[in-house]
């Protein structure tokens, strides 16, 4: 485990950047297809393995592994397992094994929940510089390449820190919205050179396909369920706070 | 050097191989790009010593066509007298590789760089035994003739019944084919150019590509349609037919029915941008009073 930061600034200033090679983003979009066959909404996580570039302040991510998909205790101490010998064996063939963060699927940015928020504190308890990596299928498959790298902001991850469970007074004396709970980091995508030499050559072999597919009507109405869901929610929340003032 | 290589028996003290003795036919191999870009990465982060790197290739078989879809390094050493692989990692991370991704199994392995020799041979009967009909890939990392060369092999038996038997690697078409998401991402790779960029989500910058794109195709088409009634280009009947096809594809309607659907898709989503708007200052509005109160 690595030391608490010393100030919340130093959370803040640590990352400023997050490389990825095309290797990477490959074997994302590889495992969320595969998965995408067989239900919609796939619930798709993996590991970022990478290295910190304390200089530049950048985080090179360059592989990623898929973990199953586990809801139950017994998943997820299969997925430790897995995770361990994944460790191991990568070592041996000089693959950088350190864990730098995770990656997730998205269904129209429903990703985040209450498990994305505890996943996103466990990796920056260990690690202050993990990312989480939010990749959007559905957007990419219209032809807009959709990867997102984010973490907590400073001030989310010590009020966390103190009460798993925020308070109202918490949230108001800190000024924690939905807008600064979590902060995104830019990304860029980098190749080493023999990638390069590798595009061109499949740029000539294979033809170049368009995408020409706009997004749906049903797009917009899957976001409007989903917004009328959220305000649905909000609207329980607001009469169980009416109901609970007006008992006192 | 040619292709022939016998399967020279085995040396005392090795392991015994047992060969399956069923092999499937295999006419072609799709390769995922995700599999390329795994051998070059495992190539570039290769032990200074090694010359070649090899590893195992995962995915399907589908009636005749095997379509490869991952891939994992294994390691091994090769000097001029012998080779030698962790045959224990390659079943280990094969085992693991097939319970986290379904429906993926080993099909086959790679080598990077085009030579293939007895040593191949042996490492092609190892994995006889994890799979009927395994595919050997190669990638010509180190190019040789300029350019980065895939080649894909399938052994297949040769010799005379009881006397020299062994096995040849014979060539077999592949082609170069990804998912939908895949063509996606390599298509913004190939914009980079040796640059780094960031992946823009911005969906207008799409549009007005494809847009361009569509302009510029209608025009060579247009052209060569003008070409044909002027007389220049023989007529051809298959294309004609084509292009009326695309004309047809073009529902019948008239000006005013198009503006009047134009028109109402646009209403319904200034209806949901004032909507969400109002909604968003709704919550801010709650927001402000939750502080005072």
């Amino acid at each position: 485990m690595s030391t608490p930061p010393a100030t919340t600034t130093e959370l803040l200033d640590s990352i400023q950047q997050v490389e990825l090679t095309s290797q990477v983003i490959m074997k994302i979009t590889r495992h969320c297809g595969h998965e995408l066959e067989k239900q919609l909404d796939p619930h798709v996580n993996g590991v970022l393995l990478g290295l910190i570039n304390e200089n530049k302040h950048v985080l090179e991510v360059t592989h990623c592994f898929p973990l199953m998909n586990s809801d139950t205790d017994e998943g997820m101490e299969i997925n430790r397992e897995y995770m361990l010998e994944m460790e191991r064996s990568l070592r041996q063939v000089n693959i950088d094994y350190q864990q730098v963060g995770f990656y997730q699927s998205t269904y129209l940015n429903t990703h985040c929940d209450r498990n994305f928020l505890d996943s996103v504190f466990d990796y920056l308890e260990e690690m202050n510089e993990a990312v989480a990596l939010i990749y959007d299928p559905l957007k990419t498959k219209l032809g807009n390449l959709s990867v997102r790298a984010f973490k907590l902001s400073s001030t989310a991850f010590k009020l966390y820190k103190e009460d798993k469970d925020f308070t109202a007074d918490v949230l108001r004396d800190n000024s924690l919205t939905f807008e600064n709970l979590f902060q995104e980091i830019p990304v860029i995508v980098k190749n080493s050179s023999m990638t390069n030499v590798l595009l061109c050559e499949l740029d000539q072999q294979q033809d170049n396909t368009s995408f020409y597919t706009l997004p749906t009507s049903s797009y917009l109405e899957k976001s409007m369920q989903l917004l009328l869901g959220g305000l649905d929610e909000i609207n329980q929340d607001l009469q169980k706070i009416n109901m609970y003032q007006r008992s006192m | 050097s040619s292709g022939i290589n016998a399967e020279w028996p085995l040396r005392p003290g090795r392991m015994a191989v047992e060969t399956r003795s069923v092999a499937l036919p295999v006419r072609k191999v799709v390769i995922h790009p995700v599999v390329l870009f795994n051998i070059v990465d495992n190539y570039e982060r290769r032990h200074d010593n090694n010359k070649r790197v090899i590893g195992t290739l995962l995915g399907r078989y589908d009636k005749g066509v095997v379509i490869v879809t991952e891939s994992f390094a294994v390691p091994h050493q090769e000097t001029e007298e012998e080779v030698s692989m962790d045959m224990e990692y390659a079943m280990r991370i094969g085992e693991l590789q097939k319970k986290v991704n379904t429906n993926m199994y080993t099909v086959g392995w790679y080598s990077s760089g085009i030579v293939i020799n007895e040593y191949s041979s042996l490492i092609h009967a190892f994995y006889k035994c994890q799979c009927p009909t395994p595919v050997h890939l190669t990638i010509d990392t180190v190019m040789k003739e300029q350019k980065m060369k895939i080649n894909t092999h399938i052994t297949l038996p040769i010799g005379v019944k009881n006397g020299t038997e062994g096995c040849i690697f014979t060539p077999v078409q592949y082609s170069i084919h990804g998912a939908e998401a895949e063509q996606v991402s390599l298509k913004f790779f190939q914009q980079l150019r040796g640059t780094k960029k960031t992946p823009n989500f911005n969906d207008q910058e799409n549009i007005i590509t494809s847009c361009d794109e569509m302009i510029s195709q209608i025009n060579v088409v247009m052209g060569h349609v003008k070409k044909v009634l002027s007389g220049e280009v023989p007529a051809d009947k298959e294309l004609g037919r084509q292009i009326m096809e695309v004309v047809q594809a073009v529902p019948n309607l008239d000006s005013d029915t198009i503006t009047n659907m134009l028109n109402s898709h646009m209403q319904d989503l200034l209806a949901v941008e004032y909507l969400t708007y109002l909604t968003r200052q709704q919550l801010a509005v709650s927001a402000r009073l939750n502080q005072i109160l």
